[in-house]
């Protein structure tokens, strides 16, 4: 099979409607459009003299920009069309899902599960790209003491923005693309349970990364991701973008949220019980699950904070009544649930593929959901930890310190089940799972470091430095990214139909494992010497341990852009694949490559699970 | 399925099955929409308990009355000085009046929702009924904006420069009045939405579901706004 919907299907000229005339560049358009607009409305009708004017100006200018990229891709017009009762016929539904488009359905609202899977795959990597230039940016600046590559407010800018551009970039980095493209097919299903929305997700994650990039440009905010307030209602316009992004983020992942856990649950084909479904498909509902409970948080927390800049509340502003440690308690109601929500599909996603190159059935399947609950369950109840020094409730120390001890049994178990699935497999060492053995180095280290950071006594002497921030890299990138990145080689055959270059990937991956433990260890050092984190300069003390690490991140950079190189030559011109080329029972490789519209002709009926390697 | 060249025909699900994978779609939403209220609620509470610097209810300042910034300097240049104000809590009965034209609201629709269930004829009463709820809802828009500008808001004089203010209590009935109201918009929307897509005729008796969605929608504002009136009628003074 190597036609394309392109090559071979007939010219389709109905439906469509408004959105034939609507992709990226009306979008942008529209975006810049509406944005001078409501800029322009906001200085002529808002009071020049009043407090918080160009907060004011700057937010109204931010909704501009969302609702005109979201109008001028074509977002709104469903909402329209439901209003006036024109729904959508059939011819419709094909043109949304991108029928007979070709190329062009990339840059459109295309409902195709397929295709908003790709271009998730695109938005991450503008994401994580980005955020690895600031972190290039960041690691030179600290490469000798004193060093001034970008000045101080700089510096704090590239900070918080790279923090969130992580952040966001891992949010969606495998959640995005597989939860998106695979997903579906893995449960038998021809689409996502509600496809319009799936685009809507896509596109209102698309109209954020322009604000978060923007708020760099006007001043950024130099608070770091956190956003703590007071610091946040002192900073600069900046900020007020960077709070309009991660509420149009929330509204994206919510939506994206509903999507996934409806799909599984009501779409699943026959056969597909709970008990048959692929690892991959529980540890995204859960993770779509624990976003639902956890995002609110940051948009209400977002939101409060606009108000004080923007009207003058005083919900985090000491004199006026407020208090920062609310601030902390809702941005931490959040924080540490998002990073399960980060984690669980990349574990997920290296689960199959342990399962899949270890010739094996998966370990316990039933404890790992298990796992997967108790991990969702506890993280909602471990957030104070993150405010052990902040003074708050210091009674509440002991029981938070002991339910995020508590979190590393789930954790462990889950880590267990991967290890007991691997363990006397018949193991293929192809790129997908070298990957996940980089995984295996890197999580110990940092879940372990994590749970010296749970012990009030270590975090008094550990929090602010250097040595938390290589713990939560080691999380972040040490495990989310490897397990992104091992998704990305593991499917990337399914999508292209190619495979991803085995040399250039493991060329990428030795530099991006060296370099991460030589960046890690020795910030974990720096760290354990006292230096503090969101530094700019610093103490000839540090000298060495900074220098090391900022080599490792130099070999971070250059095994991205190696991985980079081989994405675009294997999607180009790489060895094909076939529809099964891992051999793997999960039902996306029992359906053709490229996947059709539709999935399946016939749906399938289900009879076994998806790991009985080694079964007759 | 090789043969990608061919046609694409129509997968139509059974209108049950689409009920079904909505109404877990709607449900999780207001899951999310839960948590967005419990926040604010936690907001609400938190701030009244730990009443920083006694300013639950009480600001240093100048109370602002539609003066400008200029005004109020002026004000203090004239040898004026700020003051302590005692706030007072928003009317409790105007809040009730509010929750009151919100339920009816909802419950026009929903009685709106049972008649076009119940035959065919009831859907030019749910026409009617949806039509009616829209207008109770934009009266309840009104009168939450009314109720807003009750806030009492302040100006303050801090780094050389005037500041407008809201005690905690007042910011937190500022938020949740504007959450009120961003629901409000959202249901006007729907439930004028629906009397449309009625009398058109995509919702109908045999096609009542989505109207069951919106009641579900509905009914959880209609909840919400009676436990945050009790919260803040009830839960005010520190």
């Amino acid at each position: 099979m190597t036609s394309t919907l392109t090559s071979h299907a007939p010219a389709h000229t109905s439906g469509g409607g408004a959105l034939r005339r609507l992709n990226f560049v009306t979008a942008l358009i529209g975006g810049v459009l509406f944005g001078v607009l409501a800029w322009w409305l906001a200085h002529t009708f808002l009071d020049a003299g009043g407090a918080g004017y160009s907060d004011q100006v700057t937010v109204l200018t931010g909704c501009g920009w969302v609702v005109g990229f979201l109008l001028g891709i074509g977002a709104l017009t469903g909402p329209g069309k439901w209003f006036t009762g024109r729904d959508q016929t059939h011819a419709d539904e094909m043109y949304l899902a991108g029928k007979d488009l070709g190329r062009k359905r990339y840059f459109q609202y295309t409902t195709d599960h397929k295709v908003v899977g790709v271009q998730y795959i695109f938005a991450t990597m503008a994401l994580l790209g980005t955020g690895g230039i600031l972190a290039m940016g960041i690691r030179t600046n600290l490469l000798t003491p004193g060093n001034h590559f970008v000045n101080q407010q700089v510096y704090n800018g590239f900070l918080g923005v790279h923090g969130m551009l992580m952040i966001l970039g891992l949010i969606v980095a495998v959640a995005g693309p597989w939860a998106n493209f695979v997903l579906p097919i893995q449960v038998g299903a021809r689409d996502m349970a509600f496809p319009r929305l799936n685009a809507l997700s896509l596109w209102t994650l698309v109209a954020a990364i322009p604000l978060l990039l923007g708020s760099l440009a006007i001043g950024a905010m130099d608070m770091g991701w956190v956003t703590q307030a007071p610091i946040a209602n002192q900073a600069g316009i900046g900020f007020d973008l960077f709070a309009m992004s991660i509420i149009t983020f929330t509204i994206s992942t919510t939506v994206a949220g509903v999507n996934t856990i409806c799909t599984v649950l009501t779409m699943r084909t026959k056969g597909m019980t709970m008990e048959r479904l692929p690892i991959f498909a529980w540890a995204s509902i859960f993770a779509a699950g624990l976003g639902l409970y956890a995002f609110p948080f940051f948009l209400v927390v977002m939101s409060l904070n606009l108000a004080d800049r923007m009207v003058g509340t005083s919900f985090f502003v000491a004199s006026g009544g407020g208090t920062g440690w609310l601030q902390e308690n809702l941005f931490w109601l959040m924080g540490h649930p998002e990073v399960y929500v980060i984690l669980l599909p990349a574990v997920g996603a290296m689960l199959e593929i342990a399962s899949v190159f270890s010739r094996k059935p998966l370990f316990s399947y039933r404890t790992v959901i298990g796992g997967m609950a108790g991990l969702c369950g506890l993280s909602a109840l471990v957030w104070a930890h993150h405010m052990f020094t902040t003074g708050w409730a210091p009674t509440l120390g002991g029981p938070f310190m002991l339910t995020t001890e508590l979190i590393s049994i789930p954790t462990g178990v889950i880590f267990l089940v991967m290890l007991g699935t691997i363990w006397r497999g018949n193991i293929w060492m192809r790129l997908p799972m070298v990957w996940v053995f980089g995984f295996i180095a890197n999580f110990i280290v940092g879940g372990i470091t994590g749970i010296y950071l749970s012990d009030i006594p270590v975090d008094n002497q550990m929090h602010g430095t250097m040595f938390v921030v290589a713990h939560f890299h080691y999380v972040f990138v040490g495990s989310v990214l490897f397990g992104a990145i091992a998704a990305l080689c593991y499917w990337f055959p399914k999508v292209t139909g190619r495979y991803l270059d085995e040399k250039m990937g493991r060329i990428s991956f030795w530099l991006v494992f060296i370099g991460t433990h030589v960046t890690f260890l020795a910030m974990f050092v720096s760290g354990m010497r006292g230096m503090p984190r969101r530094y700019s300069s610093y103490s000839m003390l540090f000298e060495h341990t900074n220098f090391v690490s900022t080599i490792g991140a130099y070999m971070i950079m250059a095994g991205m852009l190696v991985l980079l190189g081989a994405f675009i030559v294997s999607w180009r011109s790489g060895e094909p694949s076939g529809p099964n080329p891992w051999n793997a029972k999960s039902l996306e490789w029992m359906v053709p490559t490229p996947v059709p519209l539709e999935n399946f002709e016939v749906l399938p009926v289900i009879t076994s699970d998806p790991y009985t390697y080694g079964e007759a | 399925m090789s043969d990608l060249h061919v046609e694409v025909a129509a997968h139509h699900e059974a209108p049950e099955i689409v009920d079904h994978r909505q109404r877990l779609g709607i449900w999780l939403f207001i899951g999310g929409d839960v948590v967005t209220t419990g926040a604010l609620i936690f907001t609400y509470l938190y701030l009244r308990a730990v009443n920083t610097n006694g300013s639950w209810m009480s600001v240093v300042g100048l109370p602002a009355n539609g003066r400008s910034a200029s005004t109020l300097q002026g004000i203090l240049d004239d040898g004026g000085s700020m003051i302590k104000n005692i706030e007072t809590p928003l009317s409790a009965g105007f809040a009730w009046l509010l929750v009151a034209v919100l339920v009816a609201s909802v419950g026009l629709y929903w009685l709106g929702e049972v008649r076009l269930r119940s035959s065919a004829s009831g859907r030019s009463a749910f026409i009617a009924l949806s039509v009616l709820a829209g207008i109770g809802l934009i009266a309840y828009i009104v009168l939450s904006i009314v109720q807003l500008r009750q806030v009492p808001q302040y100006w303050r004089a801090e780094n050389d420069s005037m500041l407008f203010i809201y005690s905690t209590y007042g910011s937190c009935m500022l938020a949740l009045g504007v959450s009120a109201i961003i629901h409000a918009i959202i249901l006007a929307f729907l439930s004028f939405g629906s009397a449309t897509r009625a009398a058109v005729g995509v919702l109908s008796h045999e096609k009542w579901y989505q109207a069951r969605l919106i009641r579900y929608f509905s009914v959880w504002v209609a909840l919400a706004s009676v436990v945050l009136t009790l919260v803040v009628t009830t839960l005010n003074v520190n």
